[in-house]
């Protein structure tokens, strides 16, 4: 291809580079944007990844047309995954709409030529920035979650190959002690997103800036979670059935986040991850971050989180931290002991 | 409404792209052209491929003009269009010798073999503006220089000297008897020799592309010379300049700085002899610094600079982080992993940027805990006060 | 490898679904999207950034015609071909190390019949547990002599080194991952 050829096909950003394809058809650009080649490195790191749970794979991650930092591991994994029997469900902090959201599914529906939906119950595959659905995933779906920071150990060493030598000694005795010293000068742990698990009872394991609240759905789940870092060349995973447990003592449980008997102010629900908005009045509301299940508990408030399963599972504790937490995933959430009334 | 989401369909995207395309063409002049981005702002074009790691003036200029002039936006349009480009062959390794040199100048010695050519520099002049530059007439003042029909001549290359007499530390040495980092030493399953981490066998000829697979740490030497030649020039440059600052022991002397067309040859695929297939406009520079590793055969230590373009500033960084880095150290520039972890421009620029994406999730994460935090110290606080009220009664 | 009746997007994209599917849960037996699975497979994984070991002049010749085709020894090849059992020869396989585990060796076997929570199978009866199993799972290979079972279990059994295991038979598959502990029964 020569320089001439080539200038007027250069994607300069998702947008243009669906126009080349709208005129040329898929012509231009390989089912699914990435190159066979490409999607065999990748798809090689994801079944090792799932074999050895937890642990992070290297993989030779390209440059996409979306910078690093924004999920280009993210596309990577599902573009390697998807054909055109999905149906792919993508969201950022628990949006559908967002925009980098929006973004990478045109990719997907104009290169891969799959059908998308906001659903969760209705993917096949999803990939989320931060969140996991609040509806309950079945075995026959795939989460991919877009990873920033691979390593639960960057917190106590930047050295990536002095982790990788802890990794495989089993040897986080740094982590533990660095939670010690939290709540020796607070009090608390006070890691909020980002929540270092324990997953098979064998590898530290960071599971992406999810909230706390989602972290025990990892936790022999039905579905598998696939971890995908573009900029960190790495991927991991957590097959169904697996043990993760997130770090914690005895007498410092680990806690989800709680919104002081708050419900969301569209559909009322008191069992779903609620994020603060500051009205213009000075007001503090709550709604729903999972804006497409807070649409379905609108239309009907007794929406179960596993409506579409048999297995009446559970996913999530109540948001009031006075009600105690009765999901069949321990630990117990609400043992903390804040020193006054709730 | 206070902090919400970016919520839109594809609507809002195409609006704001339209704005930023507004801000290239809103003004009374003409569309600059890529041929006049291509000729007038080489070195910015050169700068887009050095860090985009793909050498294409056409296509470079292209997106110079398409990202407004901003080097990292363009070198990132670079790197994804590389993505997509596929892969057929490798060339043999080129020979710098064969460079036809334009410029060469070796800080090293006075004088050297072939001459100090000071080739097209402005090294030595004042950094005045030129105003005149406001009505420019494109004047060449070379003109009428009388210029033979020679070619640039082929240099030998200053360093060679060095290495005739043995001062120069190779190395390819280290390979033979590099340590495993690994303290997995003590596992005894048979033919596990994984030292480089390079996941290739050791016999393979084939250079590692950092491209086609992860680096693991420690790295092979061809592999941080790919990332120092792709990585981001401010970053080369500030970490270059940290070992001369104080940060480290490399305060190098440059044996040269050469510029100039490099032939690229292939093996052809019918005939097999070496054909050339085109040149590259690079800069190469070595240098020997004086810091001896064994004091009963001291060597000079040793760095390699190699880039697209004309971005001098950039091949002797790269020199001086090749050689820090084989040095090792304490200091930032030493430190191998931490120099190829910061110095790629597409990373950091990605990674720095993504802070404007939604957060409010993990920001709510994080309100919860320091909010809980503050409770328990007012609880404990209220306890101390309600301990010493009944103290007193 | 359209020569060996595999679609190179299509086919493979599918299959590499099969063997996230069977990888995830398993002992659980899945088709594949072309026959014979362990051609599905190769096709799938194999180019020349993996080395590869084969006696099977098929596939070798499909791959090779790609350029796709990095030889290797048995022990040190990072993808195995086993068209027949490797006598024990499975616990010399690359294991990958401690800090790089998932440089072990993926090892596909060609088996005759797989059969799925088999209670009385007369074939060698492995139970699994581990990541990927609710509880425990049976699965009968048949083709897969006892003996060789319990080497992969050996081969398997330095966790996380250790090697994959793909068992495939004319149009299916199901994998031994290196974190299940497997029984020989």
């Amino acid at each position: 291809m020569t320089d001439r050829q080539a200038a007027s096909s250069t994607p300069d950003s998702v947008d243009a580079l669906l126009d080349g394809v709208d005129a040329d058809g898929l012509a231009g650009y390989n089912y699914a944007y990435l190159d066979e080649h490409t999607k065999r490195e990748v798809r090689r790191s994801i079944l090792k990844s799932i074999a050895i749970p937890g642990h992070q794979v290297p993989f030779a991650s390209r440059e996409m047309p979306l910078a690093r930092g924004w999920g280009t591991g993210g596309i990577q994994a599902s573009l390697s995954l998807l054909g055109p029997d999905d149906t792919f469900k993508v969201i950022d902090q628990g949006s559908d709409e967002s925009v980098n959201a929006a973004n990478i599914r045109r990719l997907a529906t104009t290169t891969a030529d799959v059908a998308t939906t906001s659903d969760a119950t209705e993917a096949s595959i999803i990939q989320t920035r931060h969140r996991i659905p609040e509806e309950v995933l079945s075995d026959d779906q795939i989460l991919v979650l877009q990873v920033p920071i691979t390593d639960a150990l960057r917190r106590v060493d930047g050295s990536d190959s002095a982790n990788r030598r802890r990794h495989a000694h089993k040897n986080y005795s740094k982590m533990w002690v660095a939670l010690y010293e939290n709540i020796v000068e607070y009090g608390e742990i006070k890691l909020s997103a980002r929540y270092p698990v324990m997953v098979a009872d064998r590898y530290l394991m960071d599971p992406s800036p999810i909230p706390r609240w989602d972290v025990p759905k990892l936790d022999d789940a039905d579905n598998l979670f696939l971890f995908a870092a573009g900029r960190e060349a790495r991927m991991y995973a957590v097959p169904p059935h697996t043990s993760v447990t997130p770090l914690a003592f005895e007498d410092r449980e680990f806690q989800v986040e709680r919104f002081d008997a708050a419900a969301c102010r569209h559909c009322d629900s008191t069992d779903t991850f609620l994020t603060e908005v500051e009205t213009d009045d000075g007001e503090r509301v709550f709604a729903c971050n999972d804006t497409a299940f807070c649409e379905k508990r609108a239309a009907n408030p007794e929406l179960a989180k596993a409506h579409h399963h048999d297995d009446p599972k559970a996913w999530g504790p109540p948001t009031d931290p006075a009600v105690p937490y009765g999901g069949d995933t321990p630990p117990s959430t609400n043992g903390a002991d804040l020193g006054g009334d709730d | 409404m206070g902090y919400v989401a970016v919520e839109a369909g594809e609507e809002v995207i195409k609006r704001a792209e339209e704005l930023f395309e507004k801000q290239r063409v809103d003004g009374d002049t003409e569309p600059i052209s890529v041929e006049q981005v291509d000729e007038q702002l080489s070195r910015l074009t050169a700068q887009a491929m050095s860090e985009g790691g793909v050498y294409a003036p056409r296509l470079a200029a292209l997106a110079v003009k398409q990202a407004q002039g901003d080097t990292a936006e363009a070198a990132f349009l670079l790197r994804a269009y590389r993505s997509t480009l596929e892969r057929w062959d490798e060339t043999p390794p080129a020979d710098p010798a064969t460079m036809e040199a334009t410029r060469r100048v070796s800080p090293a010695y006075k004088d050297v073999p072939g001459g100090q050519i000071l080739g097209a520099t402005k090294d030595y002049t004042q950094r005045l503006l030129d105003f005149e530059l406001t009505d420019d007439t494109a004047a060449d003042p070379t003109a009428d220089w009388d210029i033979d029909g020679e070619k640039p001549p082929n240099l030998q290359n200053v360093l060679e000297v060095l290495r005739d007499e043995g001062l120069v530390h190779e190395p390819e040495d280290d390979a033979a008897d590099t340590a495993t980092e690994d303290d997995d030493t003590a596992d005894t399953v048979p033919g596990d020799d994984d030292t480089a981490g390079t996941g290739t066998g050791n016999n393979d000829p084939s250079p590692f592309d950092t491209t086609r697979e992860p680096i693991t740490f420690p790295a092979p030497r061809p592999a941080i010379l790919q990332e120092l030649a792709r990585g981001e020039t401010g970053a080369v440059t500030a970490l270059g300049y940290s070992e001369l600052r104080g940060y480290g022991q490399v305060h190098p002397t440059l044996g040269e700085v050469r510029t100039g067309n490099l032939p690229v040859t292939i093996e052809h695929p019918y005939t097999g002899d070496e054909v050339q297939v085109t040149s590259t406009e690079v800069t190469e520079t070595e240098c020997v610094v004086p810091v001896y590793e064994k004091a009963d055969d001291a060597q000079f230590a040793f760095g390699y600079g190699l880039v697209y373009g004309r971005t001098e500033r950039k091949a002797i960084g790269m020199s001086i982080l090749d050689a820090a880095i084989q040095l090792d150290g304490d200091e930032p520039a030493q430190n191998a992993e931490f120099v190829i972890d910061i110095v790629d421009g597409i990373d950091s620029f990605g990674f720095i940027e993504h802070l404007k994406l939604p957060h409010y999730v993990t920001f709510q994460s994080i309100l919860d805990r320091i909010r809980a935090i503050r409770d328990r110290a007012a609880a404990a606080t209220g306890d101390e006060e309600h301990a010493a009220v009944t103290a007193d009664d | 490898m359209r020569a060996i009746g595999v679609d190179p997007v299509a086919d493979t994209q599918q299959c590499f679904r099969t063997l996230v599917a069977a990888m995830s849960r398993p002992g659980t037996v899945h088709e594949t999207p072309t026959s014979p699975a362990d051609h599905a497979v190769l096709a799938t994984l194999v180019d020349h950034e993996v080395s590869c070991y084969t006696t099977d002049e098929t596939i070798k010749t499909a791959l090779a015609n790609e350029g796709r085709l990095t030889e290797a020894s048995m022990t040190a090849a990072d993808i195995v071909h086993a068209t027949t059992p490797t006598d024990g020869a499975v616990e010399t396989l690359r294991s990958g190390s401690l800090t790089e585990p998932s440089e072990g060796a993926t090892i596909v076997y060609r088996v005759t019949e797989l059969i799925p929570e088999s209670a009385n199978s007369s074939a060698t009866t492995l139970s699994l547990s581990g990541p990927g199993i609710k509880d425990t799972r049976t699965l009968a290979v048949e083709g897969l002599p006892a003996s060789e079972a319990t080497s992969i279990s050996r081969a398997q059994s330095e966790y996380p080194q250790g090697v994959d295991v793909i068992v495939a038979t004319e149009t299916a598959l199901a994998a031994l991952p290196r974190s299940v502990e497997l029984e020989v029964q």
